[in-house]
């Protein structure tokens, strides 16, 4: 059996207390979690990094969206980079232990990235998301192209549930990544665990 | 000194040391306790010890019906724990006031009086200068205040003390300095390996506050539970400030024998650091000095810090461990611990002994969050 990755991301819509707090929950089943918080300077993510390990998580558990200085100085595992970030070939070449992540939408980006070193993309976003109102979704099709035209991870982003995981699965994606439907979540353990039941059956 | 005993207590906090001495007290069941530092030095230590079963719990739920029912046993403790060891808890039972500085803080406070009515607590409403008449050194900017005339407070440091002293004198055995490093089950018991070589226990009772979800860890159960760092000062006067405890918006002040006054406390959540801020000094001393400016004048003691053991939804892990039959937990009493300890020790002592109904536990099994992972990042439930 392969082994998919989940990641949730950050809202920008929690305190630090209520991410902490579910990160708690979230630790044993996801691969790591998006620190996405455009509105926080780099204070109060790195602040927010640490307060996640002292939750129990691990490095490899927290990724810093776009602020790779934060993602450095908290020691995290991975880093995720967004198209006005510093480029993934910098990053590597001076950051070796990092992770580096970025969100590609199209096939011919993800090429690029690919040869640019980074280690996973986001592909997104699939279906209709909360996040993406209004604009149209990139379907199964094209997501299955762009996992066949790269031969790193490709995780699929954009209204996730535990039902759609195993169509992203098949089309190729390497695994999921979820906002609204974790934070919106009434039972937060029990939604992590039909996602992560979602991703064994493939 | 042995190494095999009835029960094995992983932790010397107020939670520990209550769970021994309620066993010994109450069953015939030898007893170890081991803890890494020194008896009651983390969050134990820390605390103000205020008695608030209906200062800080204000919804109804498991905890609120607990905390009242633990508040209940303090009178008859204080006299019990003096006559067995000699140790004071410095049990007061002086009620509590919390303040309101504005207008939709006094509504707040007022439902809040309702609340409690409605569950047969006694709380009232005391307007600002009949306040001033209780307490003449309050600002006279502070609106008015709910009273609870049941919530008291003791002396945490000394309350520790006592259960650990009072458990010793009636037979259990301690070992401090000495860290819980992890299990070897077998069929029946368990194996404590320590920094101070192997110990046996028939059972086994994890205790170790915000550490304890990482020996949970050890025995595959999944139990989340992270630091809410708090700072805390205390000031001396020559003559006492405040008689009853005041608690105001995100500050409390706790009289305590001989002019002290302790002053708490900050929350910072995920935090593992012991250092005390200028900024939390400076938060505490502005927010207390505008409910009791005279505060200010006080001489300077010292300032210290804790972490708080909080779980996701806020409520302890009490109870038995899902698939080792012999491992049990209480942890996690978050801002509580204090009041809490009495009845936590006395339901796990019966607990152990088989005595106690499983229903009453219910709403803090420690399994409540408790998926393992195995090395695929596959998931299952707990296999017992």
């Amino acid at each position: 059996m392969e082994r998919f990755e989940f990641h949730v991301i950050t809202n920008g819509r929690k305190q630090p207390e209520e991410i902490i707090s579910a990160a708690s929950i979230l630790a044993p089943y996801m691969t790591c979690i998006h620190i996405r918080e455009k509105q926080r300077n780099a204070g109060e993510i790195f602040n927010l990094a640490e307060g996640l390990k002292g939750a129990g998580l691990r490095r490899e558990q927290i990724c810093v969206n776009d602020r790779v200085d934060v993602a450095v100085a908290a020691e995290a595992g991975a880093v995720h980079l967004k198209g006005t970030s510093l480029e993934p070939d910098l990053v590597s070449k001076h950051f070796s232990s990092l992770r580096i992540g970025k969100s590609v939408h199209s096939r011919e980006e993800a090429m690029r990235a690919e040869d640019k070193g980074v280690h996973y993309l986001f592909y997104g976003h699939v279906f209709h998301s909360e996040s993406k109102r209004g604009s149209e979704p990139r379907g199964l099709e094209l997501l299955r192209e762009t996992a066949d035209a790269v031969s790193i991870p490709v995780v699929a982003i954009g209204g996730v549930t535990p039902s759609n995981t195993s169509w992203l699965l098949q089309a190729g994606a390497k695994g999921i990544a979820v906002m609204s439907g974790i934070w919106t979540a009434e039972n937060l353990d029990l939604e992590a665990r039909s996602y992560s039941e979602a991703l064994q059956k493939e | 000194m042995s190494k095999d005993y009835d029960v094995v207590i992983a932790g010397g906090g107020i939670i520990g040391c209550a769970i021994a001495y309620y066993l010994r007290k109450l069953t015939d069941y030898t007893v170890l306790v081991i803890e890494k530092g020194r008896i009651g030095s983390e969050a134990s230590s820390a605390a103000a010890g205020m008695l608030g079963a209906q200062a800080e719990l204000n919804e109804a739920g498991p905890l609120y019906t607990m905390a009242r029912e633990s508040r209940i046993l303090f009178p008859e403790l204080s006299r019990e724990l003096k006559e067995i060891c000699g140790i004071d808890i410095e049990f007061i039972d002086k009620g509590l006031f919390k303040t309101a500085g504005d207008e939709s803080e006094v509504l707040k406070l007022k439902r809040l009086i309702d609340f409690h009515n409605n569950n047969g607590q006694p709380a009232h409403w005391v307007a600002g200068p009949e306040l001033l008449k209780m307490e003449p050194r309050l600002s006279d900017r502070v609106a008015g205040a709910m009273f609870l005339p049941k919530d008291g407070q003791v002396n945490p440091v000394q309350l520790t003390r006592a259960f650990a002293e009072s458990a010793s004198r009636l037979g259990a055995v301690f070992l401090d300095f000495t860290e819980v490093a992890g299990f070897d089950f077998s069929q029946s018991g368990i194996d404590v390996q320590t920094s101070a070589g192997m110990y046996y226990g028939e059972k086994v009772v994890l205790a170790s506050g915000v550490w304890t979800g990482k020996l949970a860890v050890q025995s595959g159960l999944h139990m989340p539970m992270f630091p809410v760092k708090g700072e805390c000062l205390s000031l001396t006067f020559l003559e006492p400030v405040i008689t009853s405890t005041v608690i105001a918006d995100e500050c409390y002040l706790v009289p305590k024998r001989g002019g002290r006054l302790v002053v708490g406390a900050t929350m910072e959540t995920g935090s593992y650091d012991r250092k005390v801020r200028a900024k939390g000094v400076l938060e505490l001393l502005s927010k207390a000095s505008a409910v009791l400016p005279g505060i200010l004048h006080g001489e300077w003691e010292k300032a210290w810090t804790g972490f708080r053991p909080q779980t996701p939804d806020g409520l302890p892990y009490m109870g038995k461990h899902p698939c080792h039959k012999d491992l049990y937990i209480a942890a996690g009493h978050f801002r509580n611990g204090i009041l809490l300890s009495p009845l936590t020790g006395r339901w796990m002592a019966e607990l152990l002994e088989g005595k106690l109904q499983e229903e009453t536990l219910r709403e803090f099994a420690p399994d409540r969050f408790a998926y393992e992972k195995n090395e695929r990042m596959s998931f299952h439930e707990v296999d017992c």
